[in-house]
């Protein structure tokens, strides 16, 4: 599988069903029966992949919000977004 | 996932009779959709026989992805809330629940008894049999009395019955005397311990990033 670009976005597997707790979520897949642990910045970087945004769109928004250089988030959402796909909680979207 | 339909004065009625029942039924607590996943997931799952001491012996269901949602769904505060305002109870921080079958041809029983581990505040059996089981009555009494305070046999589709955990309450099934088992998702609201911390524990990572856990019953992990 490849790994997603920066101008792919997200769709979150319908087999996932999320819970956020205490500012962190729960993603449990319901085909494996796996659950998956996200912290409050992975929280919000499902929430803005549900959103339908492009990667490029996640991580201007992160880089709104967080102070870090440019390179260093767009190299953690490409790494995340990639590590949601390999899991098979999220897939690339076909392009609009 | 979980939505209220009562209005304020209902959630006040049913709390009235709950203080005078220590109980009470919550039909159609599972919506239909839902039930009938459950009931689908029922069918494939693996059950082993599981005896509690003395106290009880029934079919456990082993671990599965449905299993997982429902403990899921029954670990949302907004949940809480409402057994709260309808039970009077303490904070609740966790539900821990398994899902159980009792037929009569097993020798399946459950003894009179309180509950009273684990920081236990209230108990909670949802029907999730598949047609009408005779027998399998859920009994309530007080500690010092014999006779029972409030029973019901609950066989309405997804169904529950809530129930007061105290040292002066003893619970018990009746066995189950017909072809139908009874077969119910049945565990308790807790004061001690969270979702989030026991998977934490379990998966034994800090929550940083994607961590996987092959779901097993969180309590289990303490």
């Amino acid at each position: 599988m490849n790994s997603p670009s920066i101008e792919d976005r997200l769709a979150p597997s319908d087999q996932v069903v999320i819970r956020e707790l205490s500012g962190e979520s729960v993603l449990l897949d319901l085909k494996s029966g796996l659950y998956f642990g996200l912290n409050g910045v992975g929280t919000r970087v499902w929430n803005l992949v549900a959103q339908g945004g492009s990667l490029r769109e996640v991580n201007a928004a992160l880089a709104h919000e967080f102070e870090a250089p440019a390179a260093i988030i767009e190299a953690e959402v490409l790494r995340f977004a990639a590590e949601l796909c390999r899991h098979g909680l999220c897939h690339v979207a076909e392009p609009r | 996932m979980f939505v209220c339909t009562e209005t304020p004065d209902s959630l006040s009625s049913m709390r009235c009779t709950f203080d005078e029942q220590h109980a009470l039924r919550l039909p159609r607590f599972l919506e239909p959709d839902l039930l009938a996943y459950v009931h689908q997931s029922i069918r494939a799952a693996s059950f082993y026989e599981r005896d509690h001491e003395d106290i009880a012996r029934e079919a456990c269901m082993c671990d599965n992805p449905m299993l997982a949602l429902l403990c899921l769904i029954m670990n949302d505060t907004r949940l809480f809330d409402v057994i709260r305002r309808i039970t009077g109870c303490a904070p609740i921080g966790y539900f821990n629940g398994r899902i159980y079958a009792f037929a009569a041809d097993a020798n399946h029983f459950d003894q009179w008894h309180s509950d009273t581990i684990d920081d236990r505040r209230i108990g909670i059996s949802i029907n999730m049999s598949e047609g009408l089981f005779e027998g399998g009555v859920f009994e309530l009494r007080h500690a010092d009395a014999e006779a029972t305070h409030w029973s019901v046999a609950n066989t309405g589709p997804g169904d529950a019955i809530v129930f007061r955990i105290g040292d002066d309450l003893l619970h018990r099934v009746t066995p189950v005397v017909g072809p139908v088992p009874r077969v119910a998702y049945a565990g308790w609201f807790q004061g001690r311990g969270d979702l989030l911390s026991l998977l934490k524990t379990a998966m034994g990572a800090t929550g940083n990033g994607s961590e996987s856990l092959q779901y097993t019953d969180p309590a289990a992990t303490t």
